[in-house]
């Protein structure tokens, strides 16, 4: 029956968003959310902080349209340089780096960028029609989701990091360490301690995000770009054919598949859209049939992140429309866009203003679709772009990454968290060592932390509280479990004298 | 093929390469620059730019030249430094009503977001600024005593680096549970919390934030213990309410009214010895005998050293803007209370702070 009811009201909404007007929006924050994505530097939170006074003039639900195709707009054309050129134009694009580019580098730059926009268009419109569907009970039941629960379902992801290990367990496990050394940096959350700040204040509230991602994976490319002697015509150049249909649907299942978890993970408060990317990704590996075309150029791994991606980004609005609640700094400042105009997002924002709120959803799959449509032919020029002497396009690249560390909070310091990562980032190029695992751990181990001591706030100190709460058993229970098995499966292996197999098959 | 020459393409093709690079490079300062603050126009100019006549103009001796005589124009814009990011509440009051300031103060006004570590990074980049008044800043209380109270913290400035220019608003905080809790009135509450200390978990939002002073403030006077679970800020907070995580919350009517409209929270009691305007049935906290003052208020304030006469003449123009009834609607949608307090009187107001703010501290361990 609420199905029913809202089906109608998503009609027309439907009616309303495709207006002219409306559908300019759309299209102006579209085509500009891709260029900023595309530029590594400026993201999302920059573009919209410079459009949010200029939206004061205009209807807030024509605003907001605007403002959420940036949104993910940005997250789509972030996936461009990162398949393109290995440098990732947004943090949360960094896991289309890991399939994106090996697909460029074997000529193949028209499938990955194909899969990218189709993915990203399947995501979105999942997400959505779950968001119509069940959003507002979701929501409350995402409220649930506490911080034990959430710690013990960090603490499953992290096993994922095994998988993510490319040939060395134990490289990928010290690169996992070092994210987690990374996540303590700044102050302590329950205590108010500096922790690893060396006394400079901009590190007390941690590594910012931004910089830490666009030196480890951006500026270490660029650097290896300028070790190696490069002569041009030797560069993959060649768009490549578009993939055959077939190639495509066979990705469907990955795609539905990083839909769900994006989704999921999008509407817990807090976690951010690169959590739902890397957790995509190791999930497809784990699943897929062949794990070691994972770094080589695996359509899934192209996919399935690209999905949860965009079906993530939709996923984050549904607490803040129903609630009131923001689960990131970007969504918070798309709030504060309603809250200007005087509408408070909450719990009765869509029976109070329906007429404000339900063109912005329909515009949500329109902006996706729009994505796709706009973006596709451009691939060709993107393309284009890549046959730039590498000297002048690695250099365009470095001076957005300098100028845009600094542009966020306006501090020197991140320049250098920049440099500094990005030496870091060349050498565990240069030795093998694994990124994703350090991503992985650095961006989850943040949140991971809180939960715990949350946590153990919550229980005085007890760690019983992990287990006394349903949720969090089930999780501590398949935790155990997926241990145990991969125990003893390990030590089967040895007793029965077989070679050391690649990990990812030790369960 | 690798003994070709390093750079095939020479001649026009390699210079429209270095044009496009060039033109991207602008391009990429150029968004910097936009990206890194609010560089807008104003909506409209102001009207009238309003120059007080600080000297007559007879004067026996030769007419002084007073600091204001070309304030504000000579800065240009005025840079309000927000030492928080944008989209926080800070932010978008200010945002809401950055109009009203530019009208009344005469000159288009340049928002910095700088944030990091609570306030902390933004506000001592605005306590170095020249004191000559074309930079201020906007703080939030009591966080901004946190700040450099907490020696752990080392703050890089204290009090006497600024100046107070005036007091804008405030926002009391309520004590509030879920509206399917066994405490009906506040009464409930306390016996409960006296009876069983220790056990009711209070979802705070942050170290030291105003929210966990006015938490440990009233864990003092009720000489009891609440476990504080410490989350990121007021969203998450109130999300741990609602999700069962907490018992109890400390926090404003802005964040918390709709839920109570909803009929999921109620309020049981109002941190302050006054009812609040827009809730007048929820009993003040000093009802049950308990002494706690609780709110989080934002004011103006300049680095130490600004001349006293542009001190006023912000204040003044602050007043002017407080009293205006468009204003005073904007942030009532807000759900803020306009409390509006001069140079002195933000002073006097300020310092008691300090003391509450170093007494949470010790109540920490």
């Amino acid at each position: 029956m609420i199905y029913l009811a809202t089906l109608s009201e998503l009609a027309t909404g439907f009616g309303a968003a495709l207006q002219p007007r409306f559908l300019m929006y759309a299209l102006i924050g579209c085509a500009l959310g891709t260029a900023v994505g595309v530029i590594p530097g400026i993201g999302p939170p920059g573009a919209i902080a410079i459009l949010l006074p200029l939206s004061f003039h205009m209807d807030l639900t024509g605003a907001v349209i605007m403002l959420a195709a940036i949104y993910y707009g940005v997250m789509f054309g972030g996936s461009i340089t990162s398949i393109l050129i290995n440098v990732p134009g947004e943090p949360t694009c960094t896991v289309a780096t890991f399939d994106g580019y090996p697909l460029t580098q074997q000529g193949k730059a028209g499938v990955a960028l194909t899969l990218n926009a189709v993915a990203s268009f399947v995501g979105g419109f999942i997400a959505v029609m779950i968001l119509v569907a069940i959003g507002p009970p979701l929501a409350r039941w995402a409220l649930l989701i506490g911080p034990p629960e959430l710690f013990i379902v960090l603490l499953l992801a992290f096993l994922l990091v095994a998988v993510l290990g490319a040939d060395s367990l134990a490289k990928a496990t010290l690169a996992a360490l070092l994210g987690l050394l990374m996540a303590t940096v700044g102050m302590d959350p329950s205590l108010g301690v500096a922790r690893f700040t060396f006394g400079a204040a901009p590190l007390l509230s941690g590594l910012s995000l931004a910089p830490v991602f666009m030196g480890l994976f951006g500026l270490s490319e660029v650097m290896i770009n300028a070790q190696r002697d490069l002569d041009t015509s030797k560069l993959s150049t060649k768009f490549g054919i578009y993939p055959k249909i077939k190639e495509v649907l066979a990705t469907g299942p990955a795609m539905l598949r990083g839909s769900g978890i994006g989704f999921v993970t999008g509407i817990i408060p807090g976690l951010g859209a690169l959590a739902p990317t890397l957790i995509s990704y190791a999930v497809e590996k784990r699943v897929s049939k062949d794990p070691s075309q994972f770094g080589k150029g695996a359509h899934a791994g192209v996919a399935g992140p690209e999905s949860a991606n965009n079906a993530g980004a939709i996923s984050a609005f549904i607490p803040m429309l129903t609630l009131g609640i923001p689960g990131s700094a970007t969504i918070a400042i798309l709030m504060g866009a309603f809250i200007i105009h005087g509408v408070t997002p909450g719990p009765f924002l869509f029976t109070n203003h329906p007429d404000v709120v339900w063109p912005i959803i329909a515009s949500m799959i329109i902006g996706n679709f729009i994505l796709v449509v706009l973006n596709l032919p451009l691939v060709g020029v993107w393309v284009r772009f890549l046959r730039m002497p590498r000297p002048y396009l690695m250099a365009v690249i470095m001076s957005f990454m300098v100028i845009g560390s600094y542009s966020v909070g306006n501090s020197l310091a991140n320049v250098w968290l920049l440099l500094v990562f990005g030496v870091v980032g060349f050498v565990m190029k240069k030795l093998n060592f694994p990124l994703a695992p350090l991503a992985l751990t650095f961006v989850l181990g943040i949140f991971a932390e809180r939960s715990f001591r949350r946590s153990l706030e919550m229980s005085d100190g007890s760690l019983a509280i992990f287990w006394t709460q349903p949720i969090a058993r089930v999780g501590v229970i398949a935790f155990l479990l997926i241990l145990a098995i991969s125990a003893v499966m390990r030590i089967r292996r040895l007793v029965r004298g077989e070679p050391r197999t690649q990990m990812v098959d030790a369960e | 093929m690798r003994t070709q020459s390093k750079h095939p393409r020479r001649g026009s093709r390699s210079s429209s390469w270095r044009l496009l690079t060039a033109m991207l490079g602008v391009l990429a300062l150029v968004l910097a620059a936009c990206g890194s603050d609010d560089a807008r126009e104003p909506a409209e100019e102001p009207d009238a730019v309003e120059e007080p006549a600080e000297e007559p103009d007879e004067e026996p001796e030769a007419a002084e030249p007073s600091v204001l005589d070309d304030y504000p124009d000579r800065c240009g814009t005025l840079d309000l430094i927000i030492p928080f990011g944008p989209g926080g509440g800070l932010d978008t009051q200010m945002r809401a009503t950055v109009q009203d300031f530019e009208r009344e103060i005469g000159i288009s006004i340049n928002i910095l977001n700088i944030e990091g570590a609570g306030s902390q990074v933004g506000t001592v980049e605005m306590v170095e600024a020249d004191p000559d008044g074309c930079t201020i800043g906007m703080v939030s209380l009591p966080s901004i005593q946190s700040v450099y109270v907490n020696p752990e913290r080392e703050a890089g400035f204290d009090a006497d680096d600024l100046e107070q220019i005036a007091l804008h608003t405030a926002d009391t905080h309520f004590v509030t549970v879920r509206a399917d809790s066994e405490w009906e009135t506040m009464q409930d509450l306390i016996d409960y919390m006296v009876e069983n200390p220790g056990e009711l978990v209070s979802s705070g939002q942050g170290i030291l934030s105003p929210q966990h002073l006015s938490t440990v403030r009233f864990e003092q006077e009720l000489d009891t213990q609440l476990r504080i679970v410490q989350f990121d800020g007021g969203a998450e907070s109130t999300a741990g309410l609602l999700g069962g995580q907490a018992d109890v919350t400390f926090d404003g009517f802005g964040h918390l009214s709709p839920h109570v409209e909803s009929g999921d929270l109620r309020f049981l009691a109002v941190l302050s010895d006054t009812p609040h305007g827009d809730a007048p049935d929820v009993p003040p906290i000093t009802d049950f005998g308990v002494n706690v003052v609780g709110e989080v208020s934002r004011g103006y304030v300049a680095p130490a050293g600004t001349p006293r006469e542009i001190v006023e003449y912000l204040a003044e123009a602050i007043q002017r803007v407080t009293e205006d009834p468009g204003h005073q609607e904007t942030i009532a949608d807000i759900g803020l209370q306009i409390r509006y307090l001069g140079p002195d009187d933000f002073r006097a107001y300020w310092t008691p702070f300090e003391e509450a703010v170093g007494g949470a501290l010790e109540g920490l361990d």
